[in-house]
């Protein structure tokens, strides 16, 4: 009975060395880089996304590609480190979720970027056609109505002045560019009633894509502007930092958890040994008279 | 010395030649067009994403699977103006192919999937379309013991509603179609004719591939349809649908944005637009110039652009 209650006393005291371990598991630096180096992965490809949205809008790349498949590989690194992250503090989770929320803004603004940049270079490449389509029309006209050749001389003129502002709108980043090219468009337009038939339907093609360009030249600044207040780079930052020492944090745990653990176990060795010793000794035999 | 100069003259040939070709594969490699890559897949999940594709047992009625709207042979989608759904309800909009549907950004007209594994869910639970959900679907399915033991052995929590997103998401994913054009890219410069090289250049030129291009041809964007001319006003109903993007985000200027379709085997897809408007490619093209790119062209031009549309077909019949 004794000896039971003995075992039943040791049993309670080694499964004592239970929650012990379970402290100390768990806390892995192999983890740690692993999340640090997703994290590295993550800001790479953030900075080389901005880099092809630049290459987009000058026109170095051809189609948008590069521009779209990063959204899928920043949305799986960051679903790769989540379930680490939620394991060593629940309050991760919440920058976490705040850089989800950056990339999905970020992802938005580009794909508004790739439609306007899409119709941008549809009509800058299209208005030096339009341009000349509209001067031969007005020549025509001018050929074929005398009285109306200085007119079509003039709007040909015009046209081939505005063709040099819109095209110039490409190089130069300046609001006053586009103000002006408005007016200079404004005149146009005032007359546009009186032109023959044939030459207004050219002039509205035309005046359709500089008010195009014109348009998404604004919503060009506009939405790069936009993209660069998306704070992407910052709330990776945060993640790491925040990661970083919930990880310490975890990690001098662990060491605390692992040094109490082998003092435990260390003194269930000494009780065991102790125990043993104590079984194992003879009992003494009365003296014999 | 005959015989040397004649061998001299092989190698400078060859050597042009070579030179010839590579000069050729460096120029295409800066096309807005990519050639098709072939992903990298699980081919038993392929195998079995096929059979769940293909299994009417996703619908309410045991009436419809993925591949009654989307047939393989048919250029990934049914040919209707709308799709139809389960006790032939006319749906609202067009079916769009599942062919090269890995390349899509994002999945359906509006882009509401962001990715395949979430598109599969969605006619599932659509009452317009398969009316079911998923725990009725895994009430027939896990009756079928074969399925059952196919599933577990794929996935370590077996027959779920996520693996069978997965496994349809992977067969779609394997649906690429390699066409005559990417051979062409990929420097085989004969792969297309002398029109349809023209067709290319003319698809170009006019602006067509500012929205459609990158591997899918499109696929990779949205845009407004009626960039350079009102086409919702000039059709005159508009329907839920034609509202695109908007109905998801309900942000004002996502108001007749919609996903800009891939154009690989557009020849097999009529009727084109989310609305099935344009019956013919002719007529499509027609409007896309109209509204989308503001101008006009010959019907010469067009008729070499259909040519170079064709190009983009896949060789390969898909079953």
């Amino acid at each position: 009975m004794k000896t039971l209650l003995k075992f039943v006393v040791f049993a309670a005291l080694v499964a004592g060395l239970v929650p012990l371990y379970q402290e100390t598991r768990g806390v892995d630096p192999a983890q740690r880089e692993a999340v640090t180096g997703k994290l590295r992965e993550l800001k790479a490809l953030d900075t080389d996304w901005n880099v092809q949205v630049l290459r987009s809008k000058t026109g170095l790349n051809k189609h948008y590609d590069p521009v779209t498949q990063p959204e899928r590989i920043a949305l799986q690194l960051l679903d790769a480190i989540s379930p680490q992250l939620a394991a060593y503090d629940y309050r991760l989770k919440e920058q976490e979720q705040q850089l989800r929320e950056a990339l999905m803004t970020k992802m938005d603004v580009i794909d508004r970027f790739k439609a306007q940049n899409a119709i941008l270079r549809n009509s800058v490449r299209y208005i030096p056609i339009a341009t000349t389509e509209l001067k031969a029309k007005a020549r025509e006209a001018g050929d074929a109505i005398p009285a109306k050749r200085a007119e079509m001389t003039t709007l040909a003129g015009n046209a081939d002045q505005v063709l040099i502002d819109t095209l110039k709108l490409e190089t130069a980043r300046d609001a006053d560019s586009n103000k002006n090219l408005r007016q200079l468009v404004g005149t146009l337009v005032e007359r546009r009633g009186e032109y023959p038939q044939p030459v207004a339907e050219s002039f509205d093609t035309f005046l359709n894509h500089v008010i195009t360009i014109s348009t998404q030249k604004e919503r060009e600044e506009e939405l790069l502007e936009e993209l660069g207040k998306v704070p992407v780079l910052a709330r990776i930052e945060a993640l790491d930092a925040a990661f970083r020492t919930a990880f310490e944090r975890a990690f001098a745990k662990h060491e605390k958890y692992t040094m109490m653990m082998y003092g435990y176990a260390a003194f269930l060795l000494a009780l065991l040994a102790f125990l043993l010793g104590r079984s194992s000794k003879p009992e003494l035999q009365p003296a014999m008279a | 010395m005959k015989l040397r100069k004649k061998a001299l003259v092989k190698s400078l040939a060859i050597l042009a030649l070579a030179a010839a070709g590579t000069a050729s594969a460096q120029q295409l490699s800066d096309e807005p067009i990519k050639p098709l890559e072939k992903p990298n897949l699980d081919a038993r999940k392929v195998s079995l994403g096929r059979a769940m594709f293909h299994d009417k047992r996703l619908s309410k009625d045991n009436s419809l699977s993925c591949a009654s709207c989307h047939e393989i042979s048919k250029g990934g989608m049914d040919g209707r103006q709308f799709a139809v759904g389960i006790k032939g309800q006319v749906g609202p909009i067009n079916t769009p192919t599942v062919l090269n549907s890995g390349l899509n950004f994002r999945q359906f007209w509006n882009g509401r999937a962001a990715t395949l594994e979430d598109q599969a869910a969605g006619p599932v639970h659509n009452p317009g379309e398969m009316g079911s959900n998923w725990a009725e679907v895994l009430g027939k399915l896990n009756q079928d013991a074969a399925l059952v033991g196919q599933f577990r052995a794929l996935y370590s929590d077996g027959l779920q509603p996520k693996n069978i997103q997965d496994a349809i998401a992977t067969f779609e994913r394997s649906l690429v179609t390699p066409s005559r054009f990417d051979r062409y890219l990929s420097g085989e410069s004969n792969a297309i004719n002398g029109d349809e090289k023209q067709g290319y250049q003319l698809f170009k030129n006019y602006g067509c591939v500012a929205c459609h291009q990158g591997q899918g041809v499109g696929g990779n964007m949205y845009q407004t349809f009626g960039v350079l001319g009102n086409y919702f006003k000039d059709k005159g109903k508009v329907t839920e649908a034609d509202l695109g993007r908007f109905t998801v985000t309900k942000n004002e200027l996502d108001r007749y944005v919609f996903k800009v379709p891939s154009l690989r085997n557009v020849e097999l897809t009529a009727p084109y637009f989310h609305d099935g408007s344009a019956k013919t490619l002719d007529e499509a093209i027609d409007v896309m110039f109209r509204y989308q790119l503001g101008r006009t062209a010959p019907a010469a031009d067009k008729a070499l652009i259909v040519k170079f549309l064709k190009t983009l077909t896949g060789e390969k019949e898909m079953q």
